[in-house]
């Protein structure tokens, strides 16, 4: 018998299979790598470059301190608190929140879903069946700041959003309006007396929401914080030298002060290090125009105590300092110290010109030390 | 091309002819035959059969990509066997049908009829071969009164390195989804014109971001991973980035679809980092000027909806209307209407602008399956006409 091949064909094909399958597994397999970026586009600007915090970036619906320049694009609110109400502290999801008695809760809240989804998700919660769309058409509408809202007035037993035991003879009362993609709504949740007392305040304080004006605190009047230039919250804190003025909160920064005419400090703080003490020092170095430090140079550099360390302390006097931007100003200073806090890089930073600097050297070292955790 | 006989004596009785072809010649023979067409036919049964049945837990997405888009596929049932996946298989019946019924075919009047009908259907797959390799697809959707230069992906992810040029512009490098680092890996990224590297590490497909309080995570925050949600467009993908200066000096900062972009200053100039959708520029802008619907009565279902858009290349503005069954086909792009918006808003609410939402794609070989329709069409009408004529023929000499 003459043995009968498979064409050749169809042997090259299984051998390819098991080849093809072993470089793909071999190709998953490989790890680490470097990547050269080849897509580059020159394009119309999509972003606004505003620096943010991470509070700011992660949480934007929760309210932040006002920042003054490079502050998040949120608009913040005002309303006038009415008698009786307190305000509570903020969630993830509520601008704005407010206590009234032991059980009565108020909030604002802007989320999406839309207007029918909802109402139906609060009916839900007070044990009702869902409305049809047309229905909730023929609600009575009451104004919450600038829009037009619908009442939603529900009475029955009430279960929060843990799901807990039903709390009989309760009311909700809210406001909700659809703007863009957004829901907006103020909603009003307690035991019905109380829902049905409060009422008019409910609607008084929807009518009084409005955008924040400058100097003004949330519930009216003015924020006597807020010409100060309120800073990131940190866990930091610190004395200024005497006639030290506060500068605008910057991007990076825990806090800017400007000692003195065309001198300014701050303390900035790096996550996960930012680089290391030496590539940092080599590079405020760099900015002075002055050639980069070894390790054991950097060791030797006089130290200052900073947050409980001897911190390398840099006195680069009558150079030529080019700032972020790439701005070149001659006979210009730089003092600073830096270190590792917590697997954070903080570093204190004083440019300007020469002989102001060097008046100012000993409330830097004095600034320096006075920075300490909050306890 | 000559073919080589011999024959070969075998012990008693039978005796085997054995016909010595090229290689050339058999790959050619396994290419054309119908063998071939019959086990890519079955192997597209098993295909379509796994496909449907994985529908039951898989959406749509994850399924095209594992077993339509993929040369290769495993099932759970059969982990350790790879079978064919649908690009090789079509591929495979695009040859066999061009090597087959197109260079073997014989060429005589009573064929050509079939001979155009495959040169359709070898066209209908090529263009469906164009589209795989070289087709994006994604939307785009546009406020009244504002403008679009790109359009987005559904399902994919790339991260944007930009920063602002002297002339208001920007500059983006963008790492495109197929180089983001598998989960548990790290990948550096260098290019010509970036100041600093980028190391992208701990991808994750779908999480969301926990605030851990101060002193833990980066800045108090941490990722939480989550499962792939049930729509692909669903996830909402984070890894970490780290930026590092020649000098040493680096940046790290967590990047997540959710949030703004990562703004810091490298090298002189402010840097923006985000984790977005996969992008696609235009060489045009598209405008939506006024969005129309209209509903059915005493009802929120629009029975019909449009557009009315400006299209402005080098300074030259066109108006264009786009609706449901009218899309805008321009420069290898084609937009359609498909959606608006905000939606589930009671009437008497007042809305300030609507948005229209346009699926977008871009398709060398757009009018491809028209075309080859058309050519199929012809064929088919020339074969019947031929066969029809035949037959009244040999009616006629029957009759005679």
């Amino acid at each position: 018998m003459v043995p009968i091949r498979k064409p050749r064909g169809l042997r090259v094909f299984n051998a390819f299979l098991p080849c093809a399958l072993g470089a793909t597994l071999l190709l998953a397999g490989c790890g680490d790598a470097e990547v050269v970026v080849e897509d580059v586009r020159e394009r119309r600007a999509h972003y606004d470059y505003i620096p943010r915090t991470s509070q700011q970036r992660f949480e934007p619906k929760r309210r932040a301190p006002a920042h003054g320049a490079g502050a998040s694009n949120e608009v913040q609110l005002a309303w006038d608190l009415p008698e009786g109400w307190a305000e509570a502290p903020l969630t993830q999801y509520r601008k704005a929140n407010f206590k009234i008695g032991a059980d009565t809760q108020c909030y604002l809240s802007i989320t999406g879903g839309g207007v029918e989804a909802n109402v139906n998700r609060w009916r839900k919660q007070m044990g009702l069946k869902p409305q049809s769309f047309e229905e909730m058409k023929a609600f009575p509408q009451k104004k919450l700041g600038p829009y037009d809202a619908l009442v939603v007035d529900l009475e029955g037993s009430f279960t929060g959003m843990s799901g807990g035991q039903a709390a009989k003879g309760y009311r909700m009362l809210g406001l909700i309006v659809q703007d863009q993609q957004q829901t907006i709504v103020l909603k009003m949740v307690g035991p019905a007396d109380v829902v049905l007392r409060e009422r008019p305040s409910f609607f008084r304080i929807a009518k009084s929401i409005r955008r924040r004006a400058d100097g003004e605190n949330p519930h009216g009047g003015g924020d006597p914080h807020a010409s100060a230039g309120a800073e990131p919250k940190s866990d930091y804190q610190w004395t200024a030298p005497k006639g030290w003025k506060r500068g605008k909160p910057k991007m990076e920064r825990l806090v800017t002060y400007h000692p003195a005419d065309g001198v300014q400090c701050y303390i900035s703080i790096l996550v996960a290090g930012g680089g290391g003490i030496g590539p940092n020092v080599n590079r405020w170095r760099r900015q002075m125009g002055k050639p980069p430090l070894s390790n054991a140079e950097i060791g030797n550099l006089k130290k200052v105590r900073l947050l409980g360390q001897d911190a390398p302390l840099l006195e680069l006097m009558g150079g030529k300092f080019t700032d972020m931007d790439g701005k070149a100003v001659d006979g210009a200073a730089l003092m600073g110290a830096m270190c590792i806090d917590r697997g954070r890089l903080i570093t204190i930073k004083m440019t300007g010109p020469t002989a102001a600097v060097e008046k100012q050297r000993e409330a830097f070292i004095a600034f320096c030390e006075s920075l300490e955790p909050v306890k | 091309m000559t073919t080589m006989t011999e024959e070969t004596q075998v012990p008693e009785t039978a005796t085997v002819t054995v016909k010595h072809e090229s290689i050339g010649q058999r790959v050619v023979n396994l290419l054309a035959s119908f063998g071939l067409t019959i086990t890519i036919l079955l192997f597209l049964m098993v295909l379509t059969f796994f496909g449907t049945i994985e529908q039951t837990d898989t959406n749509l997405h994850d399924i095209r990509t594992k077993f339509f888009d993929s040369f290769f596929f495993t099932t759970d049932t059969i982990p350790f066997l790879p079978l064919p996946g649908g690009a090789l298989l079509l591929t495979l019946l695009a040859v066999n049908l061009f090597v087959g019924g197109l260079l073997r075919l014989r060429r005589t009047p009573s064929r050509v009829g079939i001979f155009i009908i495959h040169i359709g259907i070898a066209w209908l797959l090529l263009s469906g071969l164009v589209e795989f390799v070289f087709g994006v697809k994604g939307y785009v959707q546009i406020f009244e009164g504002e403008s679009a230069s790109r359009f987005l992906s559904h399902n994919e992810w790339q991260v944007t390195i930009a920063h602002q040029t002297a002339d208001g512009k920007e500059r983006a490098f963008v790492i495109p989804p197929e180089k983001l680092p598998e989960p548990g890996s790290t990948t550096k990224f260098t290019a010509e014109g970036l100041p600093f590297a980028v190391e992208l590490r701990g991808y994750l497909r779908n999480c969301r971001v926990n605030a851990a309080g101060h002193g833990t995570g980066m800045d108090g925050y941490t990722f939480k991973r989550l499962d792939d949600a049930e729509e692909p467009q669903n996830n909402r993908p984070g890894v970490t980035a780290k930026l590092i200066e020649p000098g040493g000096v680096t940046r790290e900062a967590m990047l997540h679809s959710m949030a703004e972009p990562y703004v810091t200053r490298m090298a002189g100039q402010r840097w923006a980092l985000t984790i977005e959708r996969q992008s696609w520029e235009l060489p045009f802008t598209l405008k939506l000027r006024k969005f129309h619907k209209e509903e059915h009565p005493r009802t929120n279902v629009p029975s019909r909806f449009a557009s009315d858009v400006t299209r402005t290349e080098d300074n030259v503005d066109h108006d264009i209307h786009i609706s449901m069954n009218e899309p805008m086909r321009y420069a290898g792009y084609t937009f359609y209407q498909s959606g608006w918006g905000p939606q589930n808003v009671p009437r008497g609410t007042p809305i300030k602008r609507y948005f229209s939402v346009f699926s977008v794609g871009k398709n060398p070989a757009d009018r491809g399956p028209l075309y080859a329709c058309i050519v199929i069409a012809c064929g088919l009408v020339y074969h019947f006409i031929r066969k029809l004529r035949l037959h009244l023929r040999s009616e006629n000499r029957r009759r005679a």
